[in-house]
């Protein structure tokens, strides 16, 4: 069992359908404290520095990271990510409609810590999102990081 | 008079010192003087015709003492004279008891003496006697040939007059122009004869018809005189004796060639040299049949001049045959390779030209390999052979054409069977494609001088034929060499196809990147539909189970936003695939090339644009006198379309929006630009916008195809697109047209 803290997911997604939607699913599984959207990934390297209006946010405890992103893409976000002295460490899970097999690749090969793929089904979407929510807000042990 | 032994074998020829013979022909008389006395030392046997006494008696007693005393005193200043050879023929009378007799004297220095011959003038009744009919006659056979061949265009017919010539000049039943090849076997290119005879010409001798030490003497001696070859040859006195006689007119003939001739039913014969240098090209064969020809001394020597004046003109025109024949087949060459070059498919153009290429290289077949087949034309070995040769042959860089003169020899570890060829060149174009030009063998395409192949001409020993065998087997499996010429086709040739083959690896090349591209193409639409075209399934399936929950909980609000969302889902994605429909179509359905009036086409688009226009309040302007052009009129109002349209999505953030068309005419292009006063964009991004599916921003409902429509039209218009922007500069999308011409 992990330590006793607030635990904080980052969502990257810049469609709004999918954002609302796995907010609601996330919401649902009753694990995290609190949920940041982002719409691009110029905005979540924003965040994740704490730079501009984000000044002052704390680093969450997961990134859901969706690829296909306007301005940066999911990838560029990642290997960004894994660059950073300060944020190389950070659980990172790609959470996307694609199943390409270059985009998997491509993600292990920047460290990605899960590649997660949205089932067109909503039921198995949900239970993923439970899942996901129990797995890396409970049974996971996240390093620890300072802010 | 004693007589000359024979010798029986042909090895003894090439080893006979032929000027040292020490036998005269009996028709003169020799005497071999010391120098200032005029002492005779020694003598040919039959002295007495000439001078009434027997050798022994004549030994020791100056020449002067029997010469008639008006004769005496000029004799003696005239062999005193520091020369070599004299004036020839010398005016010499004998007194013999009462009666004096004139002789053509004929006098030379060697081995530290004077030679001195005499030849009877009296008995002779020479048609030609150039000294009786003045020396007008010889300069008027001279100048009237060289009038007579200078504008003939070949050297056989100039050859021929030189022969008519000289053979109405000494009354020779045969006259023959022989030229010697590089190897020294003659052939006959030209001839003069009594019409009953047998023609010689076109046949060829082996080089052994005429051995080197033969030759020598035709370059150092330019006349040769066989009066009779019949006649007995007369010895010397004393008999101990090695006297130079190489140039003695009376000197004997090698009892060989007196064999040969008499094989050849010639009873007289006469040569003169034809040399360049030290370089006997050529000889003028004068032969007769009827009887002896006793050619006298003054007609000689105006051969001579003849000879040494035709041998500079015919090789003057030899040398201007040869370069007009050069540029004749450069002119070919050019106009054969303008022909090829000009060719769509070199195959087939290769195989419709194969016999002019044959003729061009001299050759009798050729054959053409590309990769695995190979086409033939004329005389070539089999596929097989073709293949095995063409492995074996070297190349390399430096090897771009390789030539072989005889394939038994250069490839006689294997053994294969080249028939009916003796000799290939091959040019090597790429790693897969070859030319090769195969020549016969040499000896099937010649006429020899009698049949090699007649069973009697073996038996007889001392004939000529015996050589024949001998030059036989050095020829045999050999084609006619390839000249320089030759090569110089072949790297002409060779030239033509590297160009085609280079172009043909730029086709290969633009093809291999379209397909490329096509692929990237494809790939992008597979990643799109697995991607985008179910991301909208993904939130249809999300807002049912969200609308199923709260018609649950009795939320109908709520419910109805899910519906609302569900309805706003499912119209994207219509809308993604009709796009992306559409973009797959780009550059497929091309239709005509038309003449565009973009003034209407723009106009168009802005009424279309109308009510769009109005809601949003954006002030669209047009520049006037847009450029029309040549282009897929369907495509570029799909690409202006998307310009504007993307401009009031996304650049009319502005209080007061506008957007403003313009274009213009560029060298080879036409640039339109469609400019927003919006936020514009910033430089990192506005590589990416005009990829499929990107999207800056995603709040509006582009799908992301718009701009990479854009893209695609500008490229099958062989043009470009791209943007001008800053950040709160407004944008200018721009998009140019190639060229492309009325179809």
């Amino acid at each position: 069992m992990r330590k006793e803290a607030l635990v904080t997911f980052l969502l990257v997604e810049d469609d709004d359908d999918h954002a609302i939607l796995a907010e609601r699913a996330i919401k649902k599984a009753r694990i995290v404290n609190a949920i940041d959207r982002v719409r691009d990934g110029v905005e979540a390297m924003d965040y994740l520095r704490g730079e501009g209006q984000f000044s002052g946010k704390k680093l969450p405890t997961v990134v859901l990271l969706d690829l296909n992103l306007p301005k940066k893409s999911g990838l560029e976000v990642l290997s960004e990510i894994r660059a950073d002295e300060k944020l190389r460490s950070l659980p990172v899970v790609v959470l996307t409609t694609s199943g390409d097999d270059k985009d998997i690749a491509s993600a292990y090969g920047y460290n990605v810590n899960s590649y997660l793929k949205k089932p067109l089904d909503f039921e198995q979407f949900h239970q993923m999102v439970s899942d996901l929510c129990l797995y890396w807000g409970v049974w996971n042990q996240p390093p620890t990081t300072e802010n | 008079m004693s007589s000359r032994p024979m010798p029986t074998d042909l090895e003894s020829c090439e080893m006979e010192v032929i000027s040292r013979p020490e036998f005269i022909q009996p028709h003169g008389v020799l005497l071999v003087l010391r120098e200032k006395t005029f002492v005779i030392e020694r003598i040919s046997l039959n002295a007495k015709e000439y001078f009434g006494l027997e050798p022994e008696e004549l030994i020791g007693r100056k020449v002067t003492e029997f010469v008639s005393a008006a004769n005496q005193a000029s004799l003696e200043d005239l062999l005193s004279s520091e020369v070599v050879t004299y004036p020839n023929p010398l005016n010499i009378s004998v007194a013999s008891g009462a009666e004096t007799c004139d002789y053509d004297g004929i006098a030379h220095r060697a081995d530290g003496h004077i030679i001195l011959e005499l030849e009877n003038r009296r008995s002779v009744s020479f048609r030609s006697n150039a000294a009786s009919r003045g020396i007008e006659h010889h300069f008027g056979l001279t100048s009237r040939t060289l009038d007579l061949i200078r504008n003939l265009p070949s050297i056989a017919e100039a050859g021929a007059a030189v022969c008519r010539e000289l053979k109405d000049f000494t009354g020779f039943d045969r006259v023959m122009l022989y030229l010697f090849a590089p190897d020294n076997h003659g052939e006959v290119i030209a001839e003069a004869k009594e019409p009953e005879l047998e023609p010689f010409l076109g046949l060829h001798f082996p080089a052994g018809d005429i051995p080197k030490n033969a030759r020598d003497l035709y370059i150092k001696n330019l006349i040769r005189l066989i009066a009779d070859v019949n006649a007995n040859p007369v010895g010397l006195y004393p008999a101990q004796g090695d006297l130079d006689m190489s140039m003695s007119a009376l000197r004997a003939v090698s009892p060989f060639h007196i064999k040969y001739l008499q094989n050849m039913g010639v009873a007289s014969s006469m040569s003169i040299s034809l040399v360049e240098g030290d370089r006997l090209w050529g000889l003028l064969a004068c032969h007769h049949y009827q009887g002896p020809m006793l050619v006298p001394c003054s007609t000689r020597v105006s051969c001579v001049h003849y000879g040494i004046v035709i041998a500079s003109q015919l090789q003057v025109m030899m040398r201007s045959y040869f370069s007009r024949d050069l540029s004749l087949r450069k002119e070919e060459i050019s106009r054969e390779v303008k022909i090829l070059s000009r060719s769509a498919d070199l195959h087939s153009t290769i195989e419709t030209r194969a016999p002019e290429l044959i003729r061009l290289c001299n050759a009798d077949g050729m054959a053409f390999l590309d990769d695995d087949t190979i086409f033939t034309d004329g005389s070539t070995p089999s596929k097989a052979t073709i293949v095995e040769l063409w492995k074996r042959c070297p190349r390399g860089p430096d090897t771009k054409v390789y030539a072989c003169e005889s394939i038994d020899e250069t490839f006689s570890d294997i053994d294969m069977d080249c028939s009916p060829v003796a000799g290939f060149l091959v040019i090597h174009c790429s790693h897969d494609w070859q030319l090769m030009f195969f020549r016969k063998e040499y000896l099937h395409e010649i006429r020899w001088g009698g049949d090699p192949g007649d069973p009697q001409a073996e038996k007889k020993v001392l004939t000529p034929r015996h050589s024949f065998a001998e030059w036989v087997e050095s020829v045999k499996g050999h084609c006619h060499p390839w000249t320089e010429i030759d090569l110089l086709v072949a790297e002409e040739l060779r030239s033509v196809f590297m160009v085609f083959v280079m172009h043909q690896a730029v086709v290969l090349q633009k093809l291999y990147d379209e397909l490329r591209e096509k692929n990237v193409e494809i790939q992008q639409f597979a990643y799109s539909v697995s991607h985008d075209l179910k991301s909208p399934l993904v939130t249809i399936n999300g807002w049912i189970a969200a609308l199923d929950d709260e018609l649950a909980a009795g939320n109908y609000d709520e419910a109805r936003e899910a519906f609302e969302r569900i309805r706003a889902a499912a119209t994207r994605m219509g809308r993604l695939i009709e796009d992306l429909l559409a973009f797959s179509k780009i550059g497929r359905m091309k239709g005509e090339i038309d003449l565009i009036d973009m003034d209407e086409l723009c106009q168009d688009i802005h009424e279309e644009f109308q009510i769009l226009l109005g809601e949003k309040g954006i002030t669209l302007e047009i520049d006037g006198n847009l450029p029309s052009f040549h282009g897929y009129e369907t495509e570029v109002r799909r690409a202006m379309e998307n310009l504007i349209s993307n401009a009031i999505k996304y650049g009319c953030t502005n209080d007061q929006p506008r957007i403003g068309i313009s274009g213009k005419k560029l060298e080879n292009a036409y640039r339109f630009s469609v400019r927003d006063n919006g936020e514009g964009i910033e430089p990192e991004y506005q590589s990416r916008i005009f990829e499929l599916f990107q999207r800056l921003d995603t709040s509006h409902s582009g799908t992301g195809v718009g701009l990479a429509s854009v893209a695609k039209v500008a490229q099958f218009h062989r043009g470009k697109c791209g943007v001008n922007s800053a950040a709160g500069q407004g944008a200018e999308f721009w998009i140019e047209f190639g060229e492309l011409g009325e179809n």
